[in-house]
């Protein structure tokens, strides 16, 4: 899962932010540029490690703020193309995570300019509210994880198998209501309901442990 | 509705891209008016999130090995998770009388499960979801479960693959001889295998030795032949044949079982199994024989061809599908301009994660480019399939256009690549994917075994050199680079001898090693956690779909006597095919959703063939004349042989004993026999104890 999504495949939509960003950075080669390719060293493993391990974090602190994956996944990459160029800048011993949340909370603000005209992307200052919300919360992910895995299971068998349908990888709602012969309003419906109940559950769950964190 | 209500629904349409400009207007105004709302706005977008980012994987426990194991574990320590699951089983089944018999057995099960479960006080959870699946499968056939391997078992399989081999030699411009290494056997040229195995316990203790990890205790006899059996054959040993190995005297017992088990029909039908699972996938596809496929496999590894021989068959195959099996790989991955069959044939034969490159170059590991990816793909571009003019099968040929493919790069523009590999460019009218195999022959023998070499490993260890053990390469340092290198050389001056690879590993002190563990290894050695391994004991597993059936398969046998051909092979992958979901991403991927969950496995089973194959079983248990004594200890030792490989425990024998005096007080001494034989058998089998290589 990790791997697909450290470097997951750009799209062909991805195609222009990319080129872009590397217009913008000369330094950053491919091998469409390998005869001015300048001799650097590239990440060392222990940044690389870390940088492996982080993506999932990095993801979902991204996510909540453009709420579509393909956005988030795009956000992403150029957070990924930003951190491993700028590697050498990280200092060893610091926090990582935090230096990539706020690279990745660059990038959003970022895509948000550069997609200034689309619909149903959140206004900046909105943005800019919920980022102070996500740094006061600071959300502990770990411990979510775990608690939802737990709710999951205690959904009802129908719930469970409709959020295992509604997030295979290529699915969307609208997708499943046809397969499934439902009209998508009911089906979002559904999903809206059980989100819910995860929601709670994972709220509870996190209270009832919440000595720890 | 309160504001929270109503943001909640606004933020789910959000997610579903369903909102309209007033909503969504609406939904910004209640975040921009209220930090609560925004917090809790963003904890629902996070479990969101967290459900996107898994692909909805770990949501099945199924899908997940922590969870199986989980599962597995908490079946038989929590009875309300036994009743629950269970309950839920009788209203979708609506077969009371097999759940009450279950039901019945969970409790046995709950009582038993104690002891087995302090021996090693975490069975342990592993990562990587269908990644470690995916490592692990282990695949036998049945067929040949009622020859048990005499060889006899393999001749039809043989026979029309060699006939395959004089029809089409004259043909193809490359007959399969003069592709692969025309060595099949075991060449003399190679280092003596006592030297190997003890440089692999060598480099091996030394990583303990560094670590200060105490390597767990040696494994007693009954553990050992269960797990070499599992390993190595798919299933668990028959009754008789642990009586044998553990009442044996000689010193080298364990030697003379490696080399038999190696030599069995079953091993090379598990790995041909296996391999069929990894090289096409489990789930039937159109234009794919599957069955072909796995007679190949099977004559291939019966006949212990060199591995390199196997792949190169596999790349460079061409002919019909029913014929030649081996086509049925490529046959599967053509689509999408071929980039699944160049992801699928570097990842299996090179241990190369290239799929990713088709895009973009690799981020940390230079010499993998996009340039490199589609030189790779311009090798099987080319190919063609098409239906043969007579029949449902399908032709695999490589008459395609010569000359330059195209990719587009990054920015945008059409690049011309011939097809290249190991800096060696193919070009002119040749047959592009047999140079692949002359090349990769040439230059490719390194990567080719270090990929073979972790994944045995790991069919062996549950855990390989590097994980995942199909990304090999500078950003995926080894745990062991030295032994790592050792191997490889070794079977590299084996003539990628199989056979003797999996001798090797057998005789080593690491898998000869407890899964129970000592207190010092305990907190370093824990792979499942993340750490590198360190092979100090035994890493239990969950049994895959495969393992599982037949191992229940050989249980029943061991205990009836007799074999049921009812359970085939057909069966069986139907059987299977109820967890598998095809992803249909660029590497043609599909996940296992198989929770190893032996309750649900065999309310799975379809029914009749079980349901009435357990208590058949134990009839015929019962009706043994020299076994129809009032003495329960005798009877539980058949059962736990068979389903378990080993001999009862104390705790096991008072429960059987309890149980069936709680039994006969309403009904008859003989009927109370019979019921406690048969709970003990279904509690046995529901054991996590049963349902993992350990």
């Amino acid at each position: 899962m990790l791997r697909d999504r450290t470097i997951a495949c750009g799209s062909s939509r991805n195609r222009q932010a990319v080129e872009r960003v590397l217009e913008e950075r000369p330094q950053l080669s491919t091998t469409d540029e390998n005869q001015t390719k300048p001799e650097d060293t590239g990440p060392d493993e222990g940044f690389i490690r870390t940088f492996t391990a982080s993506q999932r974090a990095i993801y979902l602190s991204i996510l909540p703020l453009v709420h579509s994956p393909a956005d988030a996944e795009e956000i992403l990459q150029e957070t990924n193309i930003v951190l491993l160029n700028k590697w050498q800048q990280f200092e060893k011993g610091t926090n990582f995570l935090a230096w990539a949340r706020t690279v990745a909370r660059f990038e959003v603000f970022r895509f948000r300019r550069r997609n200034f005209h689309r619909i149903q992307l959140l206004d900046e200052d909105v943005l800019q509210l919920l980022a102070q919300q996500i740094d006061e919360d600071s959300l502990e992910l770990e411990l979510q994880r775990e608690a939802l895995r737990e709710c999951l299971s205690r959904l009802r068998d129908e719930d469970r198998e409709l959020i295992q349908k509604r997030y295979a990888p290529g699915a969307s709602g609208d997708r499943i209501a046809a397969a499934l012969g439902r009209p998508a309003n009911s089906v979002y419906q559904s999903l809206g309901r059980i989100r819910r109940v995860l929601l709670e559950c994972v709220r509870r769950r996190l209270v009832a442990g919440g000595s720890t964190p | 509705m309160t504001a929270r209500q109503e943001l909640l629904e606004l933020a789910n349409l959000w997610c579903e891209q369903d909102l309209t400009p007033v909503q969504f207007d609406r939904m910004q105004s209640l975040l921009r008016s209220d930090a609560e709302l925004r917090s809790v706005f963003l904890r629902f977008l996070q479990v969101h999130g967290l459900l996107v980012w898994d692909g909805g994987n770990h949501l099945s426990p199924s899908s997940d090995q922590e969870d199986l194991q989980q599962a597995a574990l908490s079946c038989c320590s929590d009875p309300d998770l036994i009743l629950a699951d269970f309950a839920g089983a009788s209203r979708r089944q609506k077969r009371s009388q097999r759940v009450r018999a279950m039901l019945m057995a969970g409790v046995v099960v709950c009582a038993l499960a104690a002891g087995w479960l302090t021996r090693d006080a975490a069975i342990v959870n592993r990562d990587g979801g269908s990644q470690t699946v995916q490592a692990i499968p282990v695949t036998p056939v049945p067929e040949t479960l009622q020859d048990h391997g005499d060889g006899e078992a393999l001749k039809p399989l043989q026979s029309p693959v060699q006939i395959v081999h004089q029809q089409t030699a004259p043909e193809t411009p490359a007959p399969p001889e003069a592709i692969g290494t025309p060595i099949a056997s075991v060449s003399p040229r190679i280092v003596d295998d006592a030297a190997i195995v003890s440089r692999i316990d060598k480099l091996i203790a030394r990583g303990w030795a560094e670590n200060q990890v105490q390597p767990a205790e040696r494994a007693d006899d009954y553990e050992w032949i269960r797990r070499l059996s599992l390993v190595l054959t798919g299933s668990i040993s028959s009754s008789e044949d642990v009586a044998e190995f553990v009442g044996s005297k000689s010193p080298s017992r364990r030697q003379l079982l490696a080399e038999s088990l190696t030599l069995e029909a079953a091993t090379a039908d598990n790995l041909a199994g296996i391999w069929t699972n990894l090289l096409v996938g489990r789930s039937e596809k159109q234009g794919v024989d599957r069955e072909s496929l796995r007679r190949f496999l099977t004559a291939q590894f019966a006949e212990n061809k060199s591995w390199m021989e196997t792949a190169c068959r596999l790349i460079a195959a061409e002919g019909r599908n029913d014929e030649q099996g081996e086509t049925n790989f490529l046959l599967a991955h053509l689509n999408a301009q071929a980039t699944p069959a160049t992801a699928v044939t570097a990842k299996l034969f090179l241990g190369h994660q290239v799929h990713c490159t088709q895009c973009h170059n690799h981020p940390f590991v230079r010499e993998r480019g996009q340039q490199e990816f589609w030189a790779l793909n311009a090798f099987f571009k080319t190919s063609v399939r098409k239906p043969a003019p007579d029949s449902r099968a399908w032709i695999l040929t490589q008459d395609g256009e010569a000359g330059m493919t195209f990719y587009e790069n990054r920015r945008g523009q059409q690049i011309a690549v011939l097809p290249e590999f190991a800096g060696e460019t193919v070009d002119g009218d040749v047959s592009r994917r047999t140079e692949l195999a002359r090349i990769l022959q040439e230059k490719g023998q390194s990567e080719i075994a270090r990929a073979m070499v972790n994944r045995i490993w790991a069919m062996f260890f549950g855990y390989g050199f590097t994980n995942p053990i199909d990304d090999l390469g500078p950003h995926n340092p080894p745990s062991h680079p030295e032994l790592f290198d050792h191997l490889t050389e070794s079977f590299i001056a084996a003539d990628f001898d199989v056979r003797r690879l999996m001798r090797w590993l057998a005789m080593t002190e690491a898998f000869g090693l407890s899964s129970i563990r000592t207190e010092s290894v305990s907190d370093i050695d824990q792979p499942e956690r993340g750490t590198l391994p360190l092979f100090s004991r035994a890493y239990p597993r969950p049994l895959g779909p495969e393992q599982v059936y037949d191992s229940l398969h050989a249980a029943i046998h061991s205990v009836a006597g007799s074999s049921d051909s009812r359970m085939i092979w057909q069966h069986r992958s139907t059987w299977v095919g109820q967890f598998v979901r095809s992803w249909g991403n660029d590497e043609n991927e599909e996940t296992l959703a198989f929770d190893c969950n032996v309750a649900q496995a065999l309310l799975m089973m379809n029914g009749k063939d079980l349901e009435q194959a357990i208590p058949a079983a134990v009839e015929a248990i019962l009706a043994m004349p020299d076994r129809n004594s009032a003495n329960p200890d005798r009877r539980l030792l058949d059962l736990s042989m068979a389903a378990l490989n080993r001999q009862p425990t104390e705790n096991e024998q008072s429960v059987f004993r309890t149980r069936i005096r709680t039994l006969s007080k309403t009904m008859t001494a003989r009927d109370a026999l019979r019921s406690a034989t048969e709970d003990m058998f279904w509690a046995y089998l529901n054991s996590a104890e049963f349902s993992s290589v350990h």
